[in-house]
């Protein structure tokens, strides 16, 4: 009878194909993952942003000086070129990770100091030496660094150095934690306001909705960059760095909110409708609990993947902010507070270098854009 | 009842195979189908979903998606043979540009789809879209041309023509849209008519009034049809001959009338009995198919009805691709329990 | 006398179509006219009608999907539709709804076990282990093993999506069950295995079915009563052997005519009747009867004047008059 006649014949009873029968079985975020594998691209920025993630963990240990080491005997200095051995020495061959070190010569006429390498003078480098003291963490005390100089008093400066005399190495490591972070936790503040809004506006409608969405509408059309420039402005100029970038990124979030609103709020008024969502009410769950638990996880990797490409704006917005003065300030370091060297004309021709904290600004931004689109790309890999 | 069985066919598919590149592989929709349609008669394909109906009827007129290719076959057009014009042709062999394949499209064949108000544009009229039609295959004028399309919507029962070819398809009720479809389909007196479940989504008064509307125009143009659906009622009501399809192969062929009187493969027997038929199953159990019709992707072993089949005989059934056996006069079935009685073809 | 498990009284369901600057409805959808229904324990009722006819807003209306805009819904005597939403909770478990169709009405972000053991999940009523034997029996019970508890819907065919449906609904013990359309959207060599399983478990218990649809077979093949739906108004009610054999009203007729029987013997039989395609607008609904301007039996004057009531089945001011064709074939 009608009882047993469907059991016996398991949906892969009638496979030819074994590989077809884990795809049945398995749930949403696993399809996701197989289906964001495939992208080749977003992977590998996957694994760069993965090991970025690391490296802002380990800040203290990856960076060869400490944030405040400032060498004022070396400023604006070349990058040295890292090297394996050397036929100059005094002893003819000798093999050793080592870098130049420098001489300096003035210009006559403009008075410029320039450092360039000086194949004679010989800095030893290695891995895990001792240098400055540190709490990993906040937490454990070590001196060891993963790469620098053996000597702590010699100059390793892979990237050259500011023209305060600062690694500029080691400050792009630190500079990697709060930009980063910046725009993290920048866009998770938002998402927070945004899908919240948008869940509440899209799911009751009504009054409800046109009150949340004139509000929207009304932020967004004052324009962005006026609307942080000035609220940044706004802070008073002796405000602790610590407070003064929990204050930015909050200001950044009120922001951004609006457009994820939009589009959650998009997402539920069609799922409204939907008949799963008209049986979780005729069994009684209450509207939370339908707007949570039932409706949102059906577009989680929409969201997720709109995270990913909300936070290069977020990084570029604190960068340029930063870079104007207006964000953060010296001595919280931030890939714009690091451009601010680059300023001037004047000192960029003669120090190119300076500009690699844009570099990285560059790299990180399409990292998270081409994982975003590998998100949103797989975040459907089933139609119905 | 008289069965042109060795006459030529107007249209004969030959071999066909049409499949589709998906997310999770290679689907073969339509997996070697041979199917003939004789001038002025009418056959239809019956089968669920899943079976390469659609897709079948797509590829005569080479309609298929770009996510799918036919790759081999052969869909022989002997109509122009019929009328003088030309000769016999095989439809997928010819060139993108051909202009034999642009006068077979919409022109000497004819084909309307499930959904009409999804088949019309909805920014244009009906009238216009009409009158595309029938200037490109027609040649007529302009003013020719509303004239002749206010005529044919006429002719589909469509009321106040002269008003309504101005309507837009969002203005129209679906039987409507339906009727203007048809229209469409007709306006250059084709020889064939190729149906697509063109009533499934229709309620069934709506439905009648269309079967009885193509059922006439038929007669009255002498054209034949090809109509695919799922309902059997409709099939006793139109059918001359009858193709019974089940996952991309044809399982049973016969006409209407020995396909009810006397089933042959266990799919039709058993579809036959399963589904509830008005004055006979009042409040009793019906007898069922056991399982689903299962995916394209996982097809079963051997024959791919045999996991649902009362009569399956282990070992050869899941093992073995099933016989085509040929009862004579058109009439033949898939299955290894006619082996002996027919002709193995 | 049996009593009446559900009783509808004059249910009106309007919906507005367009409001003016005042936010005051101007023009409305007449959903549902002023129907009245008695539902035995026990029993299926179907509501038998052509899109648009409001039957699935009345289902939605009785099962407290759809608020109504006039009228009452009493179950067990209590009046459903006088009460709060909080009044209203403990009768949520006694009416459940079966959806249509099998491919939107489950998440698809959910496991078997989450969909169907929600019912219990979100009113707190089962948890832990019991909560599982409790999925576990509902899905044996309706043919599912229940090793595919933590699978996915879009692994499982619209038969064993519309299993889980059932299940879903039955988990909480109803007592009504309202089904819209519980087979309309499956494959034809599937419907049989549902309507099977239907018919076993509402013996086993005890349940009593609305049950919603268009097709004429399969009502019959289901239904003790049927009620035929048009515009809004039940135009005919009887039992399923009277109904079929021997219909009182024009558009029962027109209907059962239309349905295209599986016999080529039949082919050309004549006879059958053809509605031109003249649909009433549902914000102007016109005096009379709703059917008059389409009915082969309409006269003028009698059937398009005034309120018809349903009096002996059939809301018909000619039905002692008309004698109409039933299903060929059918014993009356």
């Amino acid at each position: 009878m009608s009882l047993k006649e469907s059991e016996g014949i398991e949906p892969e009873a009638m496979t030819a194909n074994p590989a077809d029968v884990q795809r049945t079985r398995a749930s949403q975020r696993e399809l996701v993952w197989w289906a964001f594998k495939k992208h080749r691209l977003a992977l590998i920025s996957a694994w760069f942003l993965a090991v970025m993630l690391v490296v802002i963990a380990l800040c203290e240990f990856v960076a060869p000086f400490g944030d405040r080491h400032r060498d004022s005997e070396y400023t604006t200095a070349q990058p040295q070129v890292l090297k394996l051995w050397d036929t100059d020495g005094p002893d003819g061959f000798r093999f050793g990770l080592h870098v130049d070190g420098y001489t300096s010569t003035q210009d006559p006429r403009s008075l410029r100091i320039t450092y360039e390498p000086n194949p004679e003078d010989r800095v030893d480098v290695g891995f895990f030496v001792k240098g400055e003291e540190y709490e990993l963490f906040g937490l454990i005390p070590m001196d060891r660094h993963l790469l620098g100089p053996k000597d702590i008093d010699d100059p390793m400066y892979l990237l050259g150095t500011t023209t305060d005399g600062q690694d500029l190495l080691s400050q792009m490591v630190y500079a990697t934690r709060v930009s980063a972070s910046v725009g993290i936790i920048g866009v998770l503040l938002a998402f927070l306001l945004g899908i919240v809004f948008g869940a509440i506006s899209g799911y009751f409608g009504g009054w409800i909705d046109n009150v949340v969405q004139r509000i929207i509408e009304l932020i967004m059309a004052v324009p962005s960059i006026p609307l942080w420039l000035g609220l940044a402005a706004a802070l008073p100029s002796d405000m602790g760095p610590i407070a003064r970038y929990f204050i930015i990124t909050t200001i950044l979030a009120l922001v951004a909110w609006t457009g994820l609103a939009r589009e959650v709020r998009g997402r539920f008024l069609a799922l409204r409708s939907e008949e799963f969502v008209t049986s979780a009410l005729l069994d009684g769950s209450s509207h939370a609990r339908i707007m949570f638990r039932h409706m949102l996880p059906s577009f989680s990797s929409h969201i997720i993947a709109a995270l990913s490409l909300s936070i290069p704006g977020m990084i570029l917005a604190e960068t340029a902010l930063s870079w104007l003065g207006m964000g953060l300030r010296p001595p919280a370091v931030s890939w714009g507070v690091q451009l601010q060297d680059a300023s001037k004309w004047s000192v960029l021709s003669g120090a190119p270098w300076l500009l690699i904290p844009g570099l990285c600004v560059v790299l990180v931004v399409l990292a998270f854009n081409f994982v975003g689109d590998g998100l949103r790309d797989a975040a459907d890999p089933y139609k119905h | 009842m008289e069965r042109p069985s060795d006459s030529k066919p107007l249209l004969e598919i030959s071999g066909l195979h049409t499949s589709f590149d998906t997310y999770d592989g290679k689907v073969r929709a339509v997996d070697g189908v041979d199917l003939a349609v004789h001038a002025g008669k009418t056959l239809c394909v019956v089968g669920e979903s899943g079976c390469g109906k659609s897709v079948t009827a797509r590829s005569i007129l080479r309609l298929v998606e770009s996510s799918g290719q036919i790759e081999s076959g052969t869909v022989t057009w002997n109509g122009d043979l019929f009328d003088g014009t030309g000769e016999a042709f095989d439809v997928l062999s010819l060139a993108d540009g051909d202009e034999r394949l642009q006068k077979l499209r919409g022109g000497d064949v004819g084909m309307i789809f499930q959904e009409p108000a999804a088949s019309l544009l909805p920014l244009r009229t009906i009238g216009a879209q009409l009158i595309e039609t029938l200037r490109i295959h027609t040649g007529l004028d302009k003013r020719a041309a509303r004239k002749r399309a206010i005529e044919l919507l006429d002719s589909v029962g469509i009321p106040d023509p002269a008003r309504r070819v101005d309507a837009y398809p969002f203005q129209l009720s679906g039987g409507m849209c339906q009727r203007a479809m048809i229209a469409i389909a007709l306006c250059a007196n084709p020889s064939l008519l190729i149906a697509d479940e063109p009533t499934t989504a229709l309620d069934v008064t709506t439905q009648a009034r269309i079967l009885d509307l193509i059922r006439s125009l038929q007669a009255e143009h002498h054209m034949a049809v090809m109509f695919i659906t799922h309902d059997l009622g409709v099939v006793a009501e139109l059918a001359d001959e009858v193709a019974v399809m089940y996952l991309g192969r044809v399982v049973e062929r016969a006409s209407v009338e020995e396909l009810f009187a006397d089933p042959k493969h266990p799919y039709t027997k058993a579809l036959l009995a399963s589904v509830p038929v008005l004055g006979r199953d009042r409040g009793r159990d019906l007898p069922t198919i056991p399982g689903a019709v299962p995916s394209p992707l996982h097809r079963p072993t051997g024959c791919s009805f045999h996991p649902r089949c009362a009569e399956a005989i282990a070992g050869k059934c899941d093992v073995d691709d099933p016989p085509e056996v040929d009862f004579g006069n058109g009439r033949t079935a898939e299955c290894v329990l006619y082996e002996t009685e027919g002709v193995r073809s | 006398m049996t009593e009446t498990l559900l009783e509808v009284r004059d249910l009106h369901v309007r919906f507005p179509v367009r409001r003016n600057l005042l936010g005051r409805t101007t023009i409305e959808n007449h959903a549902v006219s002023g129907v009245d229904l008695a539902l035995k324990p026990g029993e299926t009722l179907a509501l038998v009608g052509e899109s648009g006819c409001g039957k699935t807003t009345l289902g939605r209306t009785i099962v407290g999907a759809q608020k109504a805009t006039s009228g009452s819904v009493l179950f067990d005597g209590k009046d459903l539709t006088a009460m709060s939403g909080r009044q209203r909770a403990p009768y949520r478990r006694q009416i459940r709804m079966v959806f249509q169709d099998p491919f939107s009405s489950l998440n698809p972000r959910m496991t078997l076990r989450q969909i169907i053991g929600d019912p219990l999940v979100a009113t707190g009523e089962a948890r832990g282990s019991e909560l599982e034997d409790r999925i576990a029996e509902m899905m044996r019970r309706v043919g599912l093993s229940p090793d595919y508890m933590d699978r996915y819907p879009h692994a499982f065919s619209g038969g064993q999506r519309q299993r889980v449906n059932i299940a879903r609904a039955l988990i909480v013990g109803p007592r009504l069950v309202v089904a819209d359309e519980p087979v309309s959207a499956l494959d034809v060599s599937v419907r049989a295995q549902i309507l099977n399983l239907l018919r076993e478990l509402q013996a086993e218990y005890g349940l009593t079915y609305l049950f919603i649809s268009h097709d004429l077979s399969v009502v019959e093949n289901l239904a003790d009563r049927v009620a035929v739906m048009y515009f809004g108004r039940i135009v005919e009610l009887a039992d399923t052997a009277a109904l079929y054999g021997n219909p009182q009203h024009p558009y029962t007729e027109a209907l059962m005519s239309a349905v295209p029987i599986p016999d080529p013997a039949l082919k050309g039989r004549g006879g059958r009747i053809l509605l031109p395609d003249e649909l009433p607008d549902p914000a102007n609904p016109p005096p009379g009867c709703a059917f008059a301007r389409r009915c082969r039996y309409a006269q003028e004057g009698r059937c398009d004047t005034g309120v018809i009531d349903l009096e002996d089945g059939a809301r018909c001011v000619r039905r002692t008059e008309l004698d109409l064709q039933g299903i060929i074939g059918a014993a009356s």
